[in-house]
């Protein structure tokens, strides 16, 4: 227990650190990924050439090891936060792209022609039925993003993006079992609460269904 | 009495078609009639009914809604006039019952307090309860009550032609009577144009103050009941009411015959 507490009393500030840089990160790819993930998804239900081209150029990306994009990006941007959240955003785009388009896809064409019929513009429509009933089914897609980028952040750290990554490979070359541990299960938990606190959130948007 | 629906020599065929859905179909609709049209599926009932509030726009001839050209009408703005129920009731499921019927009054701007106010009344209308039915969901809804629902909410804005689209087809028969005879009732009391699409005859009959027969695209007989079962302008017509009155006579025989036969 010792060295834990060593750890602790005498690092807490550089812990801390570690876990807001790892938010941070995890945070701004995750929201980068929406903000490509949700209108390249939204793109793919109005056209089935678009479609087709965006599922194949995301597939693609989704192939490649995160481990080996962070190392691909060195020789083009450098070291450092900015190609680790590159590498993170493309791995978070598949999950919320795809199921943008699942959640779009699932509203009923009956339910669309009711909206047009009681006289709303296709703006409306949009912004009333179809963004709400497909919102749930995007959350989805946020969840499963944000919990495999807030482990995969951790391979950030090889290339000197910060985050808890960094106190693992601290570990793994000092061979202390106690970092190691105390980054692992920061990971973990990170990945545990973040999980709850979204789904929490999408039941209150689901709280419709009975 | 004015025209509330006329249709000149409309046709729709939808692309990649052999033949058209609507084929020459002239017609016109007075106002506070309760029109029921009669078709098996694929006769072309529900294109006509949707060609109405242009939700489908058609390949040739002209349709007025209260005397005026649709084409030349914003479709938005001649939808919002015009009250739509259709079978799969189609309510917003993330929206209360409130939000449900009040969606035509919020586009229109109406005031809050007016909106409340005719959510109730038209609660009420329709045999719910305001105060325990206005903020629940759909999904807490039985099937009859939520297409009470449905037509609460095209009756909304208080549109003076509303359009039924088989809207009891998936009720069952017991709530399917309950419910007809409520649509009379709101029929007589608010002298609205009704067109109402069915496949169910003793519905067409016992709803329609006339009743439009469809078959492959064009209208057989357009008359009031009584006339449509006295005087079947042509085959398909007279097939179609003999059948259903050897039907109804069987079950009748078999309800008031001498003994059981089990």
């Amino acid at each position: 227990m010792q060295p834990y507490i060593n750890y602790f009393s005498s690092h807490m500030q550089d812990y801390l650190g570690m876990v807001g840089q790892h938010l941070l990160l995890s945070f701004i790819s995750v929201t980068l990924a929406v903000v490509i993930g949700v209108p390249f998804g939204i793109l793919t239900t109005r056209s089935k050439k678009a479609s087709r081209f965006i599922t194949t150029v995301f597939s693609t990306l989704r192939i490649i090891p995160s481990l080996a994009i962070l190392v691909l990006l060195i020789p083009v941007m450098g070291i450092g936060m900015k190609p680790a959240l590159v590498a993170l955003t493309v791995l978070a785009i598949p999950p919320v792209l795809i199921n943008t388009a699942l959640g779009f896809r699932q509203v009923e064409d009956f339910m669309v022609e009711v909206a047009r019929a009681m006289g709303m513009d296709e703006r409306t429509v949009f912004l009333k039925v179809k963004l709400p009933l497909a919102f749930p089914y995007i959350m989805t897609g946020i969840k499963t993003a944000a919990s495999e980028i807030i482990a995969s952040a951790t391979l950030a750290a090889y290339i000197g993006s910060g985050g808890l990554g960094v106190l693992i490979y601290n570990g793994i070359s000092m061979m202390k079992t106690e970092y190691l541990l105390i980054g692992g299960v920061s990971v973990a938990v990170l990945t545990i609460v973040c999980n709850l606190l979204l789904g929490s959130a999408q039941k209150k948007v689901l709280r419709y269904r009975a | 009495m004015s025209t509330a629906v006329e249709f000149i020599h409309v046709s729709k065929r939808f692309e990649d078609a052999a033949s058209d859905a609507v084929e020459d179909v002239s017609f016109s609709i007075e106002e506070g009639e309760l029109v029921t049209i009669l078709g098996t599926s694929g006769c072309g009932k529900t294109t006509l009914l949707r060609m109405v509030n242009s939700l489908i726009r058609p390949s040739a001839g002209s349709i007025k809604v209260f005397d005026k050209d649709i084409s030349s009408t914003y479709p938005v703005e001649l939808r919002r006039q015009i009250g739509y129920v259709i079978q799969q009731i189609g309510l917003f499921p993330h929206m209360t019952v409130r939000h449900n019927i009040a969606t035509v009054p919020k586009i229109l701007g109406w005031s809050k307090d007016k909106i409340d106010a005719r959510v109730d009344e038209l609660l009420e209308m329709v045999n719910l309860a305001p105060d325990e039915f206005r903020d629940r969901y759909p999904s807490q809804l039985s099937g009859g009550q939520q297409q009470r629902i449905g037509l609460a909410r095209a009756l909304a804005a208080d549109p003076k032609l509303m359009l039924l689209d088989e809207p009891f087809g998936a009720i069952d028969a017991i709530n399917r009577t309950v419910l007809q005879d409520e649509l009379i009732n709101i029929h007589q009391k608010s002298r609205k144009t009704f067109l109402f699409v069915t496949h169910d005859i003793l519905e067409a009959l016992k709803l329609g103050t006339r009743v439009m027969v469809m078959d492959k695209g064009s209208i057989r007989q357009f008359d009031t009941p009584s006339e449509i079962l006295k005087n079947p302008a042509d085959d398909y017509v007279k097939q179609l009411m003999d059948s259903f009155r050897q039907g109804f006579a069987f079950a009748l025989e078999r309800g008031m015959g001498p003994g059981e036969q089990r």
